[in-house]
């Protein structure tokens, strides 16, 4: 998809073989990027997007429960069992159960 | 006594290790083949990101950097795509976020340093001058552009890249760069009429 403006397409076919800064110099290259590896640590967001899709649908649902459980605990109010839990958090469902 | 080159031995076996391989153990975490690897597409990832620096160390941190995201996005490289087209996303999108971050700062700066824009090997000559002050208007352009818009023209028209590969590179859908493109002419050559630079 180029453009047919014809001063446009002019100024970019003249600027597209002009090399602004020149070629990269291999001097000092590999040093430099070793000293940066070696300080470079992967981010929260890095670790956050290297984990698998499947691996975070799987996640999901435990840190649900833990979240239920802790916050259950807090209020000590803790349920026993599934079927305590389950009755517990029904009375905050809007509907006639 | 009998002397063994090594160093060529292990350039002659370097060469002889398929890409693939060197990308497998990059991606196991091998310092060593990411180095590598960073050689040898370091000369794409300069000339792309040569289109959105000012200067040339600004280039060579902003080529550092895209090296950087590489090594710490390779643990999420995911073998079924080709490694050439996945690190040129990484560094379409780094140059992407490098226009935003400093696009407030660029505003207010002088658009043209002639000491780091006169490196041709013959300034003298008019075809490098036609060039050269052919990039300088385009740059000029460029400035006055949204990011987005100005990544879309860098790569459309600058570096000649089609729509699809243009719209897989940005992540963005094949029509929002047609229409982004569209636009991005449309004020570019609003500017050139400003600028009384059309001819």
């Amino acid at each position: 998809m180029k453009t047919n403006d014809p001063i446009l397409s002019t100024l970019f076919a003249r600027a597209r073989l002009h090399q602004p800064f020149g070629e990269p110099s291999s001097f000092g290259f590999e040093t430099r990027l070793r000293s940066a590896l070696a300080v470079a640590k992967p981010g929260f967001t890095e670790i956050l997007a290297s984990l698998s899709w499947r691996f975070a649908a799987a996640s999901l649902p435990v840190a649900i429960a833990a979240f239920v459980f802790l916050a259950t605990r807090h209020q000590h109010l803790l349920p026993d069992g599934v079927g305590g839990l389950v009755t517990q958090w029904a009375g905050f469902l809007p509907l006639p159960i | 006594m009998f002397f063994f080159d090594t160093s060529r031995a292990t350039r002659k076996v370097e060469t002889e290790i398929p890409e693939s391989e060197w990308v497998a153990r990059a991606v196991s975490g091998d310092e060593d083949a990411f180095v590598h690897l960073a050689a040898s597409y370091r000369p794409r990832l300069w000339s792309t990101a040569s289109r959105f620096a000012r200067s040339r160390p600004e280039l060579e941190d902003l080529v550092q950097d895209l090296l950087l995201k590489l090594w710490r996005g390779l643990p999420g490289y995911r073998s079924d795509a080709p490694f050439d087209h996945w690190v040129m996303t990484v560094a379409v999108r780094g140059c992407y976020d490098f226009l935003r971050s400093n696009r407030r700062r660029r505003e207010s700066e002088s658009l043209v340093d002639p000491t780091d824009r006169c490196n041709d090997p013959d300034p003298s000559g008019d075809r490098v001058r036609s060039r050269r002050e052919a990039w300088e208007t385009v740059s000029l352009l460029l400035e006055r552009l949204e990011a987005r818009d100005r990544l879309v023209i860098t790569l459309l028209d600058l570096e000649e890249r089609g729509v699809r590969e243009t719209a897989a590179l940005t992540g963005w859908s094949e029509s929002n760069v047609k229409v982004r493109a569209h636009r991005a002419r449309k004020k570019m050559r609003e500017f050139l009429t400003e600028l009384g630079l059309e001819s």
